[in-house]
């Protein structure tokens, strides 16, 4: 009966060594620096310019042009891309290609044309290997601001594979609309 | 074999140190003991004091090698001198006839081989290469406690590890290892004594090799861990209790309160002991101050250092857990909930009946199994009347409890010696009961047997890794084949400067990698860095949860939750307004929250990779609030948040008088989306939180993101090794 009043007698002071930190809380802080919302896009978010060796490349091809992240791509048949146009003033279609030495001495030259939105903006002959820059005016109200847009290339003659029949149309480094 | 020689000195030597003091002590309490008794004990209390003394010297930084070396070697002296001056008689326990004792020591002797070149291998275990030698190595770099790093497993009292540190200055992570395997040498060595000393040496020889046999034991012991190291103190306070009963001797009760200090230095889970030492004395005798100081005066002295530096340390004496009675800035609530519930709860059990066939037979649900011969326990209530038995299986009951916090079967093992010391005198009086039983056992507990029967993720002793432990091949490989991220070292301390922390979603053998590791559920710190890589994907705020009022001057404003739910209440910028004008951020403003008060910051810096979070479920008078220097017009308020749609909130100002004063409660829903850019304001916010590393699995939510979109998180891979990827933040 005494050790249990003993403890009876240790408890409050327990307690209250125990409890001395409870509901201990920090107090207020003052506003910390703002922090910048402007860093950039994030994948998926289209543009109007793409480069081929860019992480969010894939996202704007549509079909028909090589998987990865290289450099240069290969466009196969019918080579499609899409883009985004944020704001007004994007006139001209512009695209950094290549014919490669091996398929040239194949083909021989080749006509590379450009259609967007399915209208052909333009076309370009290639008559020798090497690197290209192609740059057509858009026809005004083609591009529409915050509307996806498609653009499709047709190349012609293309290179097609002995063992499997694959055609192969050119090395594509960068395509879009510039202001 | 140097390196062999190095970790036998470090163990030997703390073993040593430890019986050393261990004896000055006995010496002086004048307790009498038996031959055998007074060398475990005085290796088990001596490891105490040991302990306590490694922890004052890490609490002053000065656990270095040199102090522990001519500390230990003048404690031996003074032992030795102590010995010599005053010569002692030691009675000897009852002796143990032969036909028993010569099996007993064939099978002790063959597993006592297999486990010491397991425990003597590189350590490669789970908790040991990851907290236990990560606390020990974290001490070792910082001659004693490391204030700046904070994880939940640093916050546990370190008691056994203190040991291990000392046997780490000498011979590294494998003498820690064989330091707790002295321990598991000792327990069945006590559980004899015991047998001798009460009249039970039969069932005691069976009991110690019941328990000494049971795989989770033997894994455990071989191991860094702890659990042997808790369940030897927890039967030597039984042991003595019972000693005491026959004696009354008051210096006794001095020895047992140290060693349930002790025990709660080596384990929160152990803190069990000194109450059930408080009972017994009360049912066996009233208690008394005297009584109760003497237990509790050298109990207290070896529990309070690990409750005063978390005490002073994190501002939670019990840390990490307790944390809504002792809120701290460094362990959530809400995290310590989920880290409990995790642990308490079963992983596909079907039914309860499958729990004592996974601990004998199975143990993959459970990781670990004891014997077999465990499944008669039951048959131990047929010598109920023995007053022996009925103090076993009381003990077992209450030292059993731990296991209902965590369903590992680890925490089962503080009750097993007085289980199988209440089934071996139950039945040592059936003819070849116990000798069939001890065979049976060492049979089917064998490691190679037990791999054909078990699940195949039990925790067990899985190889004889002879080669691995004389060191007559190189560690490396053997540790990297164990635990893969330690291939990693080398790149990390390549690109990690000396003092930065590397980021990590999952535990790392911390013990092994030269950086330290900050993981994601072991602090707020952890939790925090989730939260805002994860916000790309997840917590970013989608919805603007809009409270409009009429217009109003006031000095405060504050959105208060009036209801209670489990989830967490998030927010992840507080916005106020006038005539639909934000009403610019101040620094002058003075923000505050309840409850995490802490982190209320994060609603105000303008990032939405960043949020303040409850970080427990809501409750009424949970809050959000702004001071203005002056009275201010407003009449909006917007949270940007991940909604918690069962909180109620409504929006109240503070008159002038101070009175908090409802202006509404009513809130209008509107979609938003976060700004483009989300991956590298998380980067960014991370960087910025300190850590420009991070160690990713390819099974981790960010991964295959990251992997996908390195440019737009702004980070490199610098290497990857087994499905661990190395990233820098650049």
């Amino acid at each position: 009966m005494r050790g249990i009043l003993v403890l009876i007698k240790l408890v409050p002071i327990i307690g209250c060594v125990l409890t001395a930190s409870c509901g201990r809380q920090p107090g207020a802080f003052a506003v910390p620096p703002q922090r910048s919302i402007d860093l950039g896009q994030d994948p998926g978010g289209l543009g109007p310019f793409v480069i081929m060796d860019d992480p969010a490349a894939d996202d704007y091809i549509v079909r028909d042009i090589s998987p990865g992240r290289s450099h240069h791509r290969w466009a196969f048949l019918h080579p499609e891309l899409r883009f985004r146009i944020k704001e007004a003033g994007y006139s001209k279609f512009a695209a950094d290609f290549a014919i490669p030495e091996v398929t040239f001495k194949v083909t021989g030259p080749v006509t590379v044309s450009v259609a967007v939105e399915g209208r052909r903006i333009g076309s370009i002959r290639c008559d020798h290997a090497g690197d290209y820059l192609m740059e057509k005016p858009v026809p005004a109200g083609v591009l529409q601001a915050g509307k996806e847009v498609h653009v499709t290339f047709e190349a012609h003659p293309r290179w097609v594979s002995p063992d499997d029949g694959a055609e192969l149309s050119f090395f594509l480094r960068s395509a879009g609309f510039t202001r | 074999m140097k390196e062999v020689f190095s970790i036998l000195f470090g163990a030997g030597f703390t073993i040593a140190v430890s019986v050393a003091l261990g004896s000055l002590l006995l010496r002086a309490l004048r307790v009498r003991m038996y031959r055998v008794e007074a060398a475990l004990f005085a290796f088990i209390s001596g490891a105490g004091v040991l302990s306590f003394l490694v922890t004052l010297l890490c609490l002053m930084q000065q656990a270095r090698k040199g102090v522990f070396l001519w500390g230990g070697i003048a404690v031996i002296g003074a032992a030795v001198w102590r010995a010599r001056v005053q010569k002692e008689r030691l009675r000897t326990l009852p002796a143990i006839r032969l036909d028993w004792l010569v099996p007993f020591c064939l099978l002790f002797g063959v597993f006592f081989i297999y486990y010491f070149f397991n425990a003597l291998a590189p350590e490669v275990s789970a908790d040991g290469s990851g907290y236990h030698l990560g606390n020990v190595l974290r001490d070792w770099r910082h001659h004693g406690f490391d204030w700046e790093y904070r994880s939940m497993y640093s916050y546990l009292s370190q008691g056994a590890e203190m040991l291990f540190l000392f046997a780490f200055a000498f011979g590294r992570h494998s003498s820690s290892a064989l330091v707790h395997f002295a321990f598991g040498c000792a327990l069945p060595l006590l559980m004899i004594c015991y047998g001798r000393r009460f009249g039970y040496p039969k069932a005691a020889l069976f009991a110690a090799l019941l328990v000494f046999l049971s795989p989770v034991i033997a894994k455990d012991g071989v191991s860094a861990y702890n659990d042997i190291c808790v369940v030897t103190l927890v039967y030597a306070v039984f042991y003595l209790l019972q000693v005491w009963d026959q004696e009354r001797s008051d210096n006794l009760l001095i020895l047992i309160g140290l060693l349930a200090g002790f025990a709660y230095a080596v384990k929160y889970t152990a803190a069990l002991t000194l109450p059930f030492a408080v009972a017994w004395l009360w049912r066996r005798h009233s208690l008394k101050i005297g009584t109760l100081a003497r237990l509790g005066i050298p109990a207290a002295l070896l529990i309070a250092p690990w409750i005063l530096r978390n005490w002073i340390w994190v501002g939670n004496p019990f840390a990490p857990f307790l944390n809504a009675w002792f809120p701290n800035p460094f362990y959530h609530v809400g995290m310590e909930r989920l880290y409990v519930d995790n642990l308490q709860h079963y992983p596909n059990l079907k039914h309860w009946w499958q729990i004592p066939l996974e601990l004998t037979l199975r143990g993959g649900v459970v990781s670990g199994t004891f014997s077999p011969v465990f499944l008669m326990l039951p048959l131990s209530l047929i010598a109920w009347r023995k007053s022996q038995v009925r103090r076993l299986l009381f003990a077992a009951i209450i030292f059993a409890e731990p296991a209902l916090l965590n369903t590992g079967a680890r925490f089962l093992i503080p009750a097993a010696p007085f289980a199988a010391l209440a089934l071996g005198i139950a039945l040592e009086s059936v003819a070849f009961a116990l000798p069939v039983l001890a065979m049976f056992t060492a049979l089917v507990c064998w490691p190679p047997v037990l791999a054909t029967y078990c699940d195949p993720g039990n925790w067990r002793i899985g190889e004889f890794p002879i080669r691995e432990a004389l060191r007559l091949e190189p560690s490396a490989p053997y540790i990297i084949k164990h635990s893969p991220d330690v291939a990693l070292n080398s790149a990390i301390v390549e690109h990690v400067p000396p003092g930065e922390r590397v980021y990590s979603f999952a535990g790392r053998p911390q013990a092994y990698l030269d950086r330290d590791i900050v993981v994601s559920y072991e602090s707020a710190l952890g939790n925090l860095v989730q939260e805002i890589l994860w916000s790309p994907h997840g917590p970013a705020p989608r919805v603007r949860e809009r409270f409009r009022f009429l217009p109003v001057t006031t000095d405060a404003v504050r959105v208060v939750n009036n209801t209670t739910w489990f989830n967490f209440w998030t927010v992840a910028e507080m916005r106020v307004f006038s005539k639909q004008k934000e009403v610019p951020r101040n620094p002058a403003w003075r923000i505050r929250a309840w409850p995490n008060g802490w982190e209320v910051p994060l609603a105000f810096d303008n990032s939405y990779a960043t949020r303040w979070s409850t970080w427990q479920g809501i409750e009424p008078r949970a809050r959000i609030e702004i001071e203005f220097p002056s009275p201010q017009p407003i009449d909006e308020v917007a949270l940007e948040c991940d909604p918690t749609w069962e909180a109620h909130l409504q929006v109240e100002i503070r008159m002038p008088g101070g009175r908090w004063v409802p202006m509404t409660d009513t809130v209008e829903y509107e979609k938003a989306e976060p700004p483009p850019g989300m991956r590298l304001a998380a980067s960014r916010d991370v960087k910025a939180l300190g850590f420009r590393y991070l160690l990713v699995n390819d099974g981790d939510f960010l991964y295959e993101d990251l992997k996908k979109y390195p440019k737009f998180w702004g980070m490199t891979q610098l290497a990857e090794v087994n499905g661990t990827h190395f990233y820098r933040i650049d």
